[in-house]
């Protein structure tokens, strides 16, 4: 054996309790990020959303006319360069109807898919932190509102407060938690088992506290997982009030009008009914693929 | 007083489903003394869990009491209360799952700061590094999450965030369990170390007999809810009275070949009885060796077998219930 | 312990290396293991968290997931099938028959939903060619061997209606019922409470006994090693860094690691005032593991040379073999310092 340097066998001095052991230090969102970028389908539905979403907002702002000035010498016609979409009965250019209507449908889902999530989180925490007789009422409360149609309910609400987007966005609002108050309170009730909210609250951490700092960061991914499907929901519950006449009013338009008025022409023009309903379709249909995404990305058994 | 806790004849009882009610903890007297380390062993089932989740206020006795430092802590008032949720800690058994994974290092371990009102911000910014050095973390690493800590670490951590508020006593509910060998002994050690300095009062629950031997000054073993056995240490491992320590105590495996082949276990025959049953005497008799007719009627209740050694056992002097015509103990 | 007059190789790992794909990095969880098992002979794979004894155990029985899993190099050789890569075909035809594999939570190996008596015979009907009958009477003679009082009234139950320590008698039942040539126990005790361990502990002897199944028992309780094994392989850090027969790792061992790891344990029959000696520091990363001995950071022996280069194997004693520079001839006085502190302990 060849002798080696003597000098290497000298004790080393340097025995240090080493480093930390750093698994690699991956804020959760980041790796959620990474994960997410990996669901082609979720990103390619991101890119659409967001081209209509610039679409919506820039092509309303660079017309030179307003989308519903009547043209009666250029009614009923099929897509072309003047018109890229058609026109309707009065003449007004499609294109623009769409791009203007997806301002009100995606805003309208949107506002009201937020504060159903607002509204949905506050009540499953609270069900879920208190338990007992307050969660039973509470549930029960939630079971009557889920056996009311849908339908039932906006009508009442929109009667009452009379149909304009406003309304809308308040009657889907207040009628729509639900789903989030249960998934809340699911997740809740599991983390009050764990040993982290049992150590802070033996410890005396108010309610308030274990919400805000225990529950609803460990709760957020999943939430934000539900609420594009509460997106999606909303956009289509628009669409359908609007449809059946309980929704937006003129000079307004959205999606749901104009399918509206594409159903009604569906006979003689069916290009009018096409490209509103394309636009819902894709935009619900990329929601759906987002909100998959999300879930896989999100979802702490996968990879690790 | 000197007496940190006692117990008197605490009982937690869990209802289940159909009227049914889980014991975990059915009759203990037990007194913890200032600054010493009581140990509690028992297998899965035994209670120990559950006794050490009441005195800290996480269960409600169902029957019973639990007099801290003279006050009977079902009786607080609401600040009582409060305060009473400072000055007694716990330290859980799995280092992953106590920690909240979305806060960094120096939040969960300031929490209890922030509960309290202690000090102000920047005391406590101050506070929790210093427990940080004090567990052997570099305060350096303070904005990091769980995730990037190893188990032995995340103890530490588990261990300053109790430590930091100055509580009097702290129960260590398995703290080791769930860690390696070589890292046990650092958290041991540094628990010990930690009393010495600060002076606490700990109850060490764990089934690892040979460090509770280790870190304890008395040691108290658990039989289906009941405490069966307490004495100082030295004289429980020397000298196990109860049936069932004998047999505890013959069944751990030494690491050592030559001990190993020349030890001589009592076996236990039989399951354990399940704790929603009520069993009258002696819990043990079902699976003991030494069984007798006055184990059926065996009062429960801890008698001093050797000085300062008490059993609850009739084999060394646990009265039984005279029955009619009954043989007496 | 068992006797191996001439006993033939059954079981051969040679230089296996198994990594794992993270989006961190790639793991080294096993780096160039060699170890071999003889017929009847109960070797004992020692390690803590991270050792990559449990990986190596999967590897045998080509249990790793692949992808994330990747074996690198190296081959595990059984009745002349190579585990690691073996087909489909062969891993059925050998798993439960030639091999058989215990693990730690019997909770989750058992399938909730099937009676624990359709388990056991389903796995005697993989491998013989038997009649219903006769894999009946089969099944209640292993329940009766593996200790369940009542055997044939049990057989229609589920493993939820069992306690732990039964469950665990079941698994047993169902690893040994084709009498394996080689039984792969992976912590098989360590969810237990301590007087069901050393009744599953017996069981697990005494099968072994009587049966001469060779055994591959990996855990980290030195006390059950003491109590079963004919040879200890010590790991540390993906490697095997100490291999010898059971009394000279326990009572010679030759790397500081493993004199550590016994000192470590607090034993019953210690003194009271005794300080429980540790090993400080903290287990290697392995997405980067160190080149040189992995050991290094926490050896309070460590040389220079410990920091820079591979040990490789060196063979002190017979039978023995250990990777750490205090045996190469040049570290005579570092390597007195180690004796003379294992003399002390």
């Amino acid at each position: 054996m060849v002798a080696l340097d003597p000098s290497l066998f000298e004790p080393d001095r340097e025995t240090g309790p080493g480093p930390l052991s750093h698994r690699p230090t991956l804020a959760f969102w980041s790796d959620v990020w990474r994960r997410f970028r990996q669901h082609i389908p979720a990103m390619a539905s991101v890119v659409l959303l967001a081209a209509f979403a610039l679409l919506a907002a820039l092509v309303p702002l660079f017309t030179t006319k307003p989308w519903d000035q009547a043209d009666l010498f250029a009614t009923y016609q099929l897509p072309s360069l003047q018109h890229w979409f058609g026109t309707d009965a009065l003449g007004r250019d499609i294109w623009l109807s769409v791009w203007f209507g997806a301002r009100v449908s995606l805003s309208v889902g949107l506002t009201a898919a937020l504060a159903q999530m607002v509204i949905g989180v506050l009540i499953g925490c609270f069900s879920g932190l208190y338990g007992g007789r307050v969660d039973m009422i509470i549930m029960r409360f939630v079971d009557i509102m889920i056996a009311i149609p849908f339908l039932i309910w906006v009508s009442l609400f929109i009667l009452v407060l009379t149909p304009g987007m406003g309304s809308i966005i308040v009657a889907l609002a207040l009628t729509q938690w639900t789903d989030i108050a249960r998934l809340t309170r699911g997740e809740v009730l599991k983390l009050k088992q764990t040993e982290f909210v049992i150590a802070s609250s033996s410890l005396g951490a108010s309610h308030w506290r274990l919400i805000s700092r225990h529950f609803l960061p460990n709760i957020l991914p999943i939430i934000i997982v539900a609420v594009t499907f509460q997106v999606t929901n909303a956009i289509f519950g628009e669409a359908f009030l609007s449809y059946i006449g309980l929704g937006i009013q003129p000079p307004l338009t959205s999606w749901g009008k104009l399918v509206s008025m594409g159903i009604s022409e569906m006979r003689d023009n069916p290009y009018m009914l096409v490209f509103p309903s394309l636009a819902i379709t894709l935009t619900m249909l990329a929601l759906q693929l987002i909100g998959d995404g999300l879930r896989d990305a999100t979802d702490p058994k996968l990879r690790r | 007083m000197s007496a940190q806790v006692e117990l008197h004849q605490l009982r937690t009882h869990f209802p289940i489903s159909r009227g049914r009610v889980v014991k975990a903890v059915d009759g203990v007297d037990l007194t913890i003394e200032r600054g010493e380390t009581f140990g509690l062993v028992g297998e899965s089932g035994c209670g120990k869990s559950t006794l050490g989740r009441t005195i800290k206020g996480i269960h409600k006795p169902t029957a019973g009491e639990v007099i801290f430092h003279g006050q009977n802590t079902a009786r607080l008032a609401k600040s009582e209360a409060h305060a009473f949720a400072r000055r007694v800690q716990m330290i859980f058994q799995d280092p992953y799952a106590s920690l909240n994974p979305r806060m960094v290092v120096s939040e969960i371990i300031g929490e209890g700061l922030e509960i309290h009102r202690l000090g102000t911000r920047a005391e406590r910014r101050e506070k929790v590094r210093e427990m940080m050095a004090l567990v052997g973390l570099d305060p350096e690493y303070q904005n990091r999450f769980p995730h990037e800590f190893s188990g032995g670490q995340r103890q530490r951590i588990a261990i300053a965030r109790a430590l930091v508020v100055e509580p009097e006593m702290v129960v260590c509910d398995e703290p080791i369990s769930a860690l390696d060998v070589s890292i046990q002994g650092q958290i041991v050690n540094l628990l010990k170390s930690l009393q010495e300095r600060i002076g606490l009062t700990y109850l060490f629950v764990a089934h690892n007999l040979s460090m509770v031997k280790y870190i304890s000054n008395r040691v108290g073993v658990m039989y289906l809810g009941r405490l069966v056995e307490v004495a100082p240490k030295e004289e429980l491992f020397a000298n196990p009275l109860h049936p069932y320590t004998q047999a505890l105590l013959s069944s751990v495996p030494i690491p050592d070949p030559r001990l190993e082949a020349a030890r001589v276990e009592r076996t236990l025959e039989g399951e354990l009885p399940s704790p929603i049953e009520t069993i009258e005497g002696c819990a043990f008799r079902s699976r003991c060796p030494f069984a007798q007719e006055s184990c059926r009627t065996m009062r429960q209740v801890l008698t001093e077998a050797a000085p300062q050694h008490m059993v609850m056992c009739t084999l060394h002097g646990t009265p039984s219930e005279a029955r009619g015509g009954g043989s007496g103990a | 312990m068992t006797e191996q007059s001439g006993a033939e190789t059954i079981l051969k790992v040679d230089h296996l290396s198994v990594v794992f794909h993270t989006y961190a990095g790639v793991v080294q969880a096993v780096r160039d293991v060699s170890i071999s098992l003889k017929r009847g002979e109960v070797l004992a794979i020692v390690g803590e968290s991270g050792s990559g004894k449990s990986v190596t155990a999967q590897a045998i029985m080509g249990l790793t997931p692949i992808p994330p899993g990747e074996i690198r190099s190296g081959a595990a050789v059984y009745d002349d099938v190579d585990m690691v890569r073996a087909t489909a075909d062969d891993l059925a035809r050998i798993r439960g028959a030639g091999i058989s594999m215990i693990f730690q939570d019997p909770m989750t190996s058992l399938n909730p939903s099937m009676q624990i008596g359709t388990q056991i015979r389903e796995v005697l009907h993989q491998h013989r060619a038997m009649s219903r009958a006769d894999s009946l009477s089969h099944a209640i003679e292993l329940l009766r061997l593996v200790g369940i009082p009542e055997a044939e009234s049990r057989l229609v139950q589920y493993p939820h209606q069992f306690s732990g320590g039964m469950r665990q008698r079941i698994m047993i039942a169902i690893a040994i019922a084709n009498n394996p040539d080689i039984l792969i126990a992976d912590e098989p005790t360590t969810a237990l409470d301590v007087t069901i361990q050393s009744q599953i502990f017996r069981l697990i002897r005494e099968v072994q006994r009587k049966f001469g199944t060779a055994m591959v028992l990996i855990t980290h309780d030195l006390g059950l090693v003491a109590g079963m094994a004919d040879r200890v392989a010590v790991m540390y850090g993906g490697r095997i860094v100490e291999e010898g027969p059971r009394d000279q790792i326990y009572y010679n061992p030759q790397h500081p690691y493993t004199f550590g790891l016994l000192r470590a344990i607090p034993r019953l029959s210690d003194r009271s005032d005794a300080p429980l000696r540790t090993i400080e520091g903290l287990p290697p990363l392995l997405i980067d593991p160190p080149e040189a001995c992995a050991f290094a950071s926490r050896c309070p022996f460590v040389m220079k040379i410990c920091r820079q280069q591979d040990p490789g194997y060196f063979t002190p004693l017979a039978n023995n073999r250990v990777a750490c520079w205090l045996h190469h001839k040049q570290a005579a006085a570092q390597c007195q310092n180690f004796m003379a502190a294992r003399a002390l302990a």
